[in-house]
């Protein structure tokens, strides 16, 4: 069977910005900052109190520093993140005999800690979505990490132009979880927020979110043309500019574009000064006309897995992205992740390449 | 990333280079440390046995190491889990983890560890499902020139007790196939012989009787 294009048919998101897509929809157009929490970790080794900025979905469940001992337990931590999933999919549409893809990096950790069991195995919470959703299609979780999202979105191209399945859902999922601040802290990643401060050091903040991309074969304004990923094993915590220029190529050889054909970049951008500037100095030599970029965690937070789903999620749905024409369609999103792991996507705007043609007549 | 067979419409021929099955030696940690060279640094106990399948299974194919054009993907249902197990169990006694626990935690992790253990850089991914069977043929239908070295690995052997019908639930705990494309002619039955990837039962992946698959 010949490869079938492949589309984004709809888009579900709740995030720090609001627990609807058209809430955060509404929130970026009017330039809102949602606030930040401050979450108190405990005692780091030789040190006093630990608290780190945090950005909740805003809901009345939102765990707080002293969740642990309060009321959000194991099963309640699970009905608020079904709750979500559940609007999210209701949002993006779905067809529950495609293909389900989990995108998350810490699963159901944040259940667990706060005393819910172990399921029999690790699969345990995905196919608790599934029954949840009533899914009768395949299950398949990506863990890579912060392109967590980017994988399962490439699976899913794959699997829908191949005729495998009818459909796909993508779902990135990442809720709270105090294990997950903690390790983020410990590897010294994270705005750190000292007792008594009014705002947190600058840096990466972490966040919660649950977002839905729904991909088929029938046409729509974004079609999904081109993925790359790229491991590289010199650095377990950080990007290289290497791997990141493979993960970019491959999307665009993929596609069968050159690189001028990009219009605007979807940033990872995690607020790491370091990673930051490889990632800039990167895009800026593999693309020198130097596109327009959107950095969304400054107001999401970083949600690892769930990233490219949630910052995909708001920009597709939103008004025209500044930079896409009919000469330069094409929006990358570029994500980095632990395990050496970058990835790029590629998705044409047809609205952009239609504005070009109606301009030109 | 499509294979040219597959873009024209035929089926894809497949061959099976080289594979790693259980059991593992018992002393596979320190044929791991002599393949490497040196004890193995703070990797962690999946990886490690990750690390040993993959680099039993290159040797059984022949590779120095995977070419750059190939793939690589682990599947685990369970992951790294014993190392998170502890880490929250020490975090509920108020012990914050170490970063080299929180990293040991994350199975993306284990990918950088097997890139850079393997001297490779390129395309790898970490997933769980159920089904290797629909896993591998999705894997396949879409692989790079390079093809594919693919792991089943748990830390562990399952648990009993795992839900009704799940494939191959006690046999492919540590399992690596490395399957390269081929080329019908140096068959030496009619290409009809060969499986389909959705023909076999579960149990036939890990058979040595399987040398070639289509897709």
């Amino acid at each position: 069977m010949r490869r079938r294009p492949v589309y984004l048919q709809g888009q579900g998101l709740a995030c720090a910005l609001g627990q609807t897509l058209p809430q955060c929809l509404s929130a970026w157009a009017a330039g809102a900052t949602p606030p930040l929490q401050r979450r108190v970790l405990g005692a780091a080794v030789g040190a006093g109190e630990l608290a780190v900025a945090f950005r909740p979905l805003p809901d009345a469940q939102a765990p707080c520093d002293d969740d642990l001992d309060g009321d959000l337990d194991g099963a309640r931590w699970l009905q608020r993140g079904l709750h979500h999933l559940e609007r999210v999919v209701a949002e993006a549409g779905a067809d529950r005999r495609g293909a389900l893809l989990l995108a998350t990096s810490s699963q159901d950790i944040g259940r667990i800690e706060r005393g819910g069991g172990w399921y029999a195995d690790g699969f345990g919470f995905p196919e608790a979505i599934a029954r949840q959703l009533g899914w009768q299609g395949p299950v398949l979780t990506v863990t890579t990490a912060c392109t967590s999202a980017v994988n399962a979105l490439r699976q899913a191209q794959t699997l829908v132009a191949q005729g495998e399945v009818p459909s796909a859902l993508v779902l990135g999922v990442e809720l709270s979880s105090r294990f997950t601040l903690s390790g983020f802290a410990a590897l010294q990643l994270l705005a750190e927020w000292p007792e008594g401060a009014q705002v947190p050091t600058a840096g990466l903040v972490l966040g919660e979110a649950v977002a839905a991309l729904s991909i088929g074969p029938a046409e729509s304004r974004w079609r999904l043309c081109g993925a790359g990923h790229c491991v590289s094993g010199s650095d377990p915590a950080g990007p290289t500019g290497v791997a990141i220029g493979r993960a970019v190529q491959a999307a665009l050889n993929q596609a069968g574009w050159s690189g001028s054909e990009v219009g605007h970049i979807k940033a990872h951008a995690t607020g790491q000064p370091g990673s930051d500037v490889l990632e800039d100095e990167w895009l800026n030599r593999l693309l020198p006309h130097r596109p327009e970029r959107t950095r969304l965690k400054a107001l999401l937070g970083h949600t690892q897995g769930a990233s490219a789903a949630a910052e995909l999620a708001l920009m597709t749905a939103g008004p025209p992205l500044p930079g896409l024409d009919a000469d330069r369609p094409g929006l990358l999103a570029l994500n980095l992740g632990f395990g050496g792991c970058h990835g790029a996507l590629l998705l044409e705007d047809a609205a952009a390449t239609a504005r070009g043609q109606a301009d030109a007549h | 990333m499509r294979t040219d067979a597959a873009e024209a419409g035929s089926p894809a021929l497949w061959a099976l280079a080289g594979r790693c099955a259980d059991p593992n030696p018992n002393d596979w940690p320190q044929d791991l440390q002599r393949r490497l060279g040196r004890r193995p640094r703070r990797l962690g106990r999946w990886a490690e046995r990750a690390l040993h399948g993959a680099l039993c299974c290159l040797e059984a194919t022949g590779e120095a190491t995977l070419p750059g054009d190939a793939a690589l993907l682990v599947c685990s249902l369970n992951g790294a889990q014993p190392t998170l197990r502890a880490a929250l169990a020490d975090l509920a006694q108020g012990q914050l983890p170490l970063p080299y626990t929180f990293l040991q935690s994350q199975a993306a992790v284990l990918l950088s560890v097997l890139a850079a253990h393997l001297g490779w850089c390129g395309d790898a991914q970490a997933v769980a499902r159920r089904d290797p069977l629909a896993l591998l043929h999705a894997q396949l239908i879409d692989a790079p020139p390079g093809g594919l070295l693919i792991g089943w690995v748990e830390e562990a052997a399952p648990a009993v007790g795992l839900p009704p019908g799940a494939a191959g639930a006690c046999t492919w705990h540590h399992h690596w196939l490395r399957w390269r494309r081929a080329d019908a002619a140096t068959l030496d039955r009619p290409l009809d012989d060969v499986p389909h990837c959705r023909d076999l039962a579960p149990a036939d992946l890990w058979s040595p009787a399987l040398t070639h698959l289509r897709t």
